[in-house]
């Protein structure tokens, strides 16, 4: 077992977890298999329905509390941070892909950009916002409100708020669920060449076996019973 | 881009419930602004022009529509008595000095009063160019009056009957301006002030015209507390026509030989009959607010009003008004806070998921705490001013009705400290509605929410 503490930096880990579960009651328990990805490397994560894929990327990115367990990002542990802390942390190392994309209602996209730059203590930076929109091919709507984005351009957008302000770590949650398969790979390279770009590692967690073939590297999440007997083992 | 501008934006992207917390609230805002604004120029105006004044002495009626009318030249007079009784009351060692009035005529709306030269002394008049009336019909101008009807010193002019435009003209004897006041800030600005000679001298001639043509008004001449040497207003005309009829047919007999006596009894007038509208009386001491408005109540046929007693009967009877309009306004007010409230309610529930997402970049429950309470602040402190110039505008339109109904003008404009209150009170309502709101999404349950979405 290794330590991971906040003095000790493990400089071949993007993020350990270690021996986490998460209850919501007695009868919603969930355990986790321990993760690790290193820098620069991607993560499937598998899983079916109800088996806690989206409770494992909240605690992953610290808007849930583990009920037990370590998680370790970038030699940084998250339990040990303060709410606030918490928040900056997030906001500055961690871009999040919801399943459907989401914005900030009020502002044009491009304002959506710059809000989240400020709110991770980036500073206004216009130049990064027109060179992630330009790679994503949107910047011609940089002046548009966001829901007035086709489908494919507010998949796109989502994918840019998430890399704006260069986390060191992407979360995707059911990213591709809603896509059919020629959109499936679009999204996905996207999201591949993005990370790649900008030097983040990737983790995509999904029921969508499509995927699969996707990445080298995949976890399958299984019932709590069985991961509770191979962890005894 | 920060929170305050995201804010802005928010407030911006809903026009519509936007829109009604801001009418609602700059309503309740300008009806309580406009009520203290009304109520401190009709104060600083009737303070204004009593100053000096103690009592006034006019023919027995109404004390409020005696003052209104010698002090305020607003109200049409009660009457006319008796200028040697008038005089008498003068030489009391408690009086320090009386200024006689005599009106009923105008020119183009604006009241011509017979008066001495002590009356724009009282209100510091100074002339700004010619001099003051010296001889019958000589008359010198306030300065609105020379604003608006273009008369310069040396031109003439008609006087009409009455004091509203379109009353008999007396086309006999003209007057002559002989100067022109400078702004004073008074009644006086309102005003064509004369001798009081002139006033009789138009209508001894005026009233012998008139005998002609209405002989039954004739009649009354002998009654001493009637009115037909000086002018006086419709109302007393009615009064008047009623008093002739009744005589008419107390003494038919009479009626027959009225015109002739008239024109006999004329003559003997000019010395110990006349008569002036009313009297301005400064006291010496204070025992004179003790012991004349009595004596002259008593043991005269004149009345005795003092100013500052009726205008404070006036303004408690306005207060119940104002007072009325204020809680409506604020009820109003309160509506507005409750419509803020109700908007912010709203627009959190669909806006739940967009609050998780912010707090996803970053956002701490602070920010977003202050968010939603500077969405709250800003309505109030857009609501306020608009409020503030929506009251800025009545005044201005109040004014100018009032200079066209009663020559009465509002001038200068300032912030009340009342007004201040009222922009704290704004200030409150804002931050309280948007407490709840900014409440729920300090306590946001962040993957509660992302996950439902």
């Amino acid at each position: 077992m290794k330590y991971l503490g906040l003095t000790h930096r493990n400089h071949t880990s993007m993020l350990t977890t270690q021996s986490l579960s998460f209850e919501y009651d007695e009868f919603n328990r969930f355990e986790f298999p321990d993760l690790h990805v290193d820098y620069g490397s991607d993560l499937l994560i598998l899983g079916e329905s109800g088996i806690g894929k989206t409770t494992l990327l909240h605690l992953i990115s610290g808007l849930l509390k583990p009920k037990s367990g370590k998680i370790s990002i970038d030699g940084t542990s998250l339990l040990e941070l303060s709410e606030k802390h918490l928040d900056a942390f997030r906001g500055a190392n961690i871009g999040i892909v919801f399943q459907r994309p989401h914005f900030i209602h009020s502002l044009t996209l491009g304002e959506n950009l710059a809000m989240i730059q400020y709110l991770g203590k980036k500073s206004a930076d216009p130049i990064r916002i027109k060179k992630v929109l330009e790679g994503l091919g949107i910047l011609s709507k940089i002046n548009f409100h966001p829901n007035l984005l086709s489908q494919g351009e507010q998949q796109r957008a989502a994918i840019a708020l998430a890399v704006i302000n260069q986390p060191k770590l992407i979360l995707a949650d059911e990213p591709t669920a809603a896509l059919d398969d020629k959109n499936c790979i679009k999204v996905i390279e996207l999201l591949k060449s993005q990370t790649k770009r900008n030097h983040a590692s990737l983790i995509i967690i999904t029921h969508d076996q499509r995927l699969k073939s996707e990445f080298e590297k995949s976890i399958v999440l299984q019932s709590k019973l069985e991961s509770f007997e191979s962890k005894v083992h | 881009m920060n929170i305050g501008r995201l804010s802005i934006k928010n407030i911006l992207s809903k026009p519509l419930s936007t829109g009604l917390s801001l009418v609602l609230l700059s309503l309740g805002v300008g009806i309580i602004s406009l009520m203290l604004q009304i109520d401190r120029h009709l104060q600083s105006q009737m303070t204004n022009n009593t100053r000096g004044i103690d009592m006034v002495v006019g023919a027995k009626g109404s004390p409020l529509q005696l003052i209104l009318s010698a002090v305020f030249q607003i109200d049409v007079p009660t009457g006319n008595i008796s200028l040697s009784e008038a005089e008498a009351l003068q030489e009391n060692r408690l009086v320090e000095f009386g200024i006689p009035l005599s009106y009923g005529d105008s020119y183009e709306g604006f009241r011509i009063v017979g008066t001495t030269e002590k009356y724009p002394e009282l209100y510091s008049a100074i002339i700004a160019g010619g001099s003051l009336w010296k001889n019958s019909l000589e008359v010198t101008l306030g300065s609105k009056v020379a604003e608006k009807t273009g008369l310069q010193v040396g031109d003439t002019f008609l006087g009409s009957h009455g004091l509203s435009e379109g009353g008999h003209v007396h086309e006999e004897k003209a007057y002559v301006v002989t100067g022109v006041f400078e702004p004073s800030g008074s009644v006086i600005d309102q005003l064509i002030l004369t001798g009081l000679e002139s006033v009789w001298d138009i209508h001894d001639s005026h009233s012998a015209h008139e005998e002609e043509s209405m002989n039954a008004v004739s009649e009354s001449t002998d009654e001493r507390e009637d009115s037909k040497q000086t002018p006086d207003a419709e109302q007393n005309y009615e009064e008047h026509d009623a008093e002739s009829q009744h005589h008419e047919q107390h003494d038919p007999k009479n009626s027959n030989t009225a015109h002739s006596k008239y024109e006999d009894h004329a003559d003997d007038l000019h010395e110990d009959d006349r008569e002036i509208t009313a009297m301005l009386i400064k006291f010496r001491n204070p025992m004179g607010m003790v012991q004349l408005p009595r004596m002259v109540n008593e043991k005269t046929n004149m009345q005795a009003a003092l100013p500052n007693y009726e205008l404070l009967k006036l303004f408690s009877l306005m207060g119940i008004a104002v007072n009325t309009l204020n809680i409506l306004a604020l009820a109003v007010m309160l509506v507005s806070g409750l419509s803020v409230f109700i908007s912010l309610y709203l627009a959190l529930k669909e806006r739940t998921f967009e609050m998780a997402l912010l707090r996803t970049y970053g956002a701490t429950r602070s920010q977003l705490l202050g968010m939603v309470l500077l969405e709250g602040l800003f309505i109030s402190i857009l609501g306020f001013l608009l409020g503030m110039v929506a009251s800025s505008v009545g005044l201005i339109l109040i004014s100018i009705l009032l200079k066209s109904e009663y020559l009465y003008e509002f001038s200068g404009a300032w912030i009340l400290i009342e007004e201040w209150y009222l922009a704290g009170i704004t200030l409150v309502i804002g931050i309280v509605a948007s407490l709840i709101p900014a409440f729920k999404v300090f306590n946001i349950n962040l993957s509660k929410t992302l996950a439902d979405a």
